[in-house]
């Protein structure tokens, strides 16, 4: 599943935008790794 | 050949008048300076990857050469004048498009940064939309991609959102692309990649 992270507009701040990066650049990391962790533990399986 | 020995011979200046020879010394004696100035340029300042992809894909219309729009609202998202959008053209023609249609929580994990409440639904406005790598993406990408959407700010959107995609179609097509070019072994390495994406956009509320 996909997810959104939001900051409201009117009270855009580079500190809290910063963390909110952070986060969804870290989330991205592990969506990346599990799907190749699974990816192994499927190629395992098969042999 | 008549022609050609006519011709005035020599290097010329910008109007087209011989430079004299002091002149062409001095303009070579600051070739090291300017080399130097070039490469000492900050790595925030230049273009990401995806910047350049997009710069090389542009067409550059002759309405966007000509904006003159006091605030520069791009015309066109693909053309020059918005270097970073991307894939705005394939959302606008597919309906499916995650910028065109409201995303709700039953759908999409939607989270909102400090105490604000988290809106039901809410959708990307595809003009703003830019669509970076999630494992080279830098902090630089993100406040470059804000100075450009700047004038879209005030134009009605509530949210600034940063979208971890799963299944965005460039990035199928990207990976299919790469992965045939070093192994047909590795059937894992698309999903992989797939699952790496940033999507950047304003987005608003949307009432269900």
């Amino acid at each position: 599943m996909s997810k959104v992270y939001l900051m409201p507009v009117d009270r855009l701040n580079f500190d809290d935008l910063r963390k909110l990066f952070k986060k969804a650049k870290a989330d991205a990391r592990n969506k990346a790794a599990s799907t190749v962790e699974g990816g192994k533990q499927d190629d395992s399986k098969t042999a | 050949m008549t022609d050609l020995l006519d011709r005035p011979h020599g290097l010329f200046d910008e109007n087209g008048e011989t430079l004299p020879a002091t002149e062409i010394r001095k303009r070579i004696k600051d070739l090291p300076a300017l080399r130097t100035e070039f490469e000492n340029e900050s790595r925030a300042s230049r273009l990401s990857t995806v910047e350049r992809r997009i710069i090389k894909d542009s067409i550059h219309c002759k309405q966007c050469q000509d904006n003159n729009d006091p605030d520069k609202v791009p015309v066109h998202p693909h053309c020059q004048c918005d270097v970073i959008t991307d894939s705005v053209e394939a959302g606008v023609v597919d309906p499916d498009s995650r910028l065109l249609n409201v995303l709700n929580r039953q759908l999409i994990d939607i989270e909102m940064a400090g105490d604000s409440v988290v809106p039901d639904a809410i959708q990307l406005n595809p003009e703003t939309a830019a669509v970076l790598d999630g494992e080279n993406a830098r902090w630089a990408d993100l406040t470059r991609w804000l100075e450009q959407i700047q004038p879209y700010l005030e134009q009605g959107s509530n949210y600034l959102a940063i979208v971890v995609d799963d299944d965005t179609d460039e990035a199928i097509q990207q990976v299919e692309e790469f992965v045939s070019t070093i192994t047909e072994d590795i059937e894992q390495f698309p999903e992989a990649i797939r699952n790496k994406n940033l999507w950047f956009s304003l987005a608003k509320s949307v009432v269900l």
